[in-house]
């Protein structure tokens, strides 16, 4: 997957047509966060097999963002999924821990699960995403915790 | 249904990523009352249970995994065989769970269909891409 950045011709309904000039070309991370959620903003309402609420564009753009500002580039990208009720569930698997950080998009606020499978270890979490800094900063520490994990 | 009963759980596109699966695809959905609807294998093969389910406009569906009866039993997951709307229906029960278990849950649940190899895709050609279920 790659990002192309330069000056684009449109055809008479103001589509994009074809590039008159290249910039820039990037070669994107296949779980590249500001992609997917774009992806994901195009479902429409009943999107789960007639049930699933649409997501809230606003909340998607936010989320990208914060990500883009906040989330530690040395860490793993998650895998990111709508989920039923119209928020994103990002998903990582680190040294045998399942983790999964479900965001609700309005209230900016994510409920955090890291289970250790072969010790059956738990931990629980809540963040307030909308603080900024602070609270990304602790998401950012529990993952990196779990990278440097020795649990057998 | 036997201990090794294998239980197929079709897979909505959306819930699969550079070929990860999402853990939600195993915990129920909200409208089911923590039912969680799959496949008896033993009574109908993973290519039929997807060309009945993709039938009706409103699903989608990837293609399906599989966990073992035995293996929700080592999760106290309760297996009923319902038989309605059609016979090989059957769900898995999690309504004595709370959220955070019942997220446990499916994490483990989700591990283990990952671990048998993950989803048998559709394919538009020959209805699965593998037939080893």
């Amino acid at each position: 997957m790659i990002a192309v950045q330069g000056i684009i011709k449109r055809d008479r309904s103001g589509r994009p047509k074809s590039f008159e000039s290249v910039e820039h070309i990037t070669q994107l991370d296949p779980l590249d966060v500001e992609t997917r959620l774009g992806e994901v903003a195009g479902l429409k309402s009943g999107w789960l097999n007639g049930e699933g609420l649409a997501l809230d564009p606003v909340g998607l753009r936010t989320l990208a963002e914060d990500f883009e500002r906040f989330f530690d580039a040395e860490l793993p990208l998650p895998h990111l999924y709508p989920t039923a009720e119209g928020g994103i569930q990002a998903e990582w698997t680190i040294l045998g821990w399942e983790l999964s950080l479900e965001i609700d998009l309005k209230a900016r606020t994510a409920t955090y699960q890291a289970l250790h499978l072969a010790s059956d270890t738990c931990e629980d979490s809540e963040f307030e995403l909308w603080k900024g800094e602070p609270e990304w900063g602790r998401l950012n520490d529990a993952l990196r915790k779990l990278e440097g994990s020795k649990i057998a | 249904m036997t201990a090794g009963t294998l239980l197929l759980r079709q897979i909505h596109p959306s819930f699969l990523q550079e070929g990860r699966v999402t853990s939600q695809a195993f915990r129920p959905p909200p409208k089911d009352q923590g039912q969680l609807s799959v496949d008896n294998a033993d009574r109908i093969a993973a290519s039929l249970t997807w060309q009945r389910f993709t039938r009706d406009a409103r699903n989608s569906s990837d293609g399906v995994m599989a966990i073992l009866s035995e293996e929700c039993d080592m999760q106290q997951v309760p297996v009923v065989e319902h038989g309605t709307p059609y016979l090989e229906h059957c769900y898995l029960d999690f309504s004595a769970f709370k959220k955070k278990e019942i997220e446990r849950k499916a994490k483990r649940l989700s591990s283990l269909a990952t671990a048998r190899g993950g989803i048998l895709q559709a394919s538009s050609d020959t209805g699965f891409d593998r037939q080893a279920i």
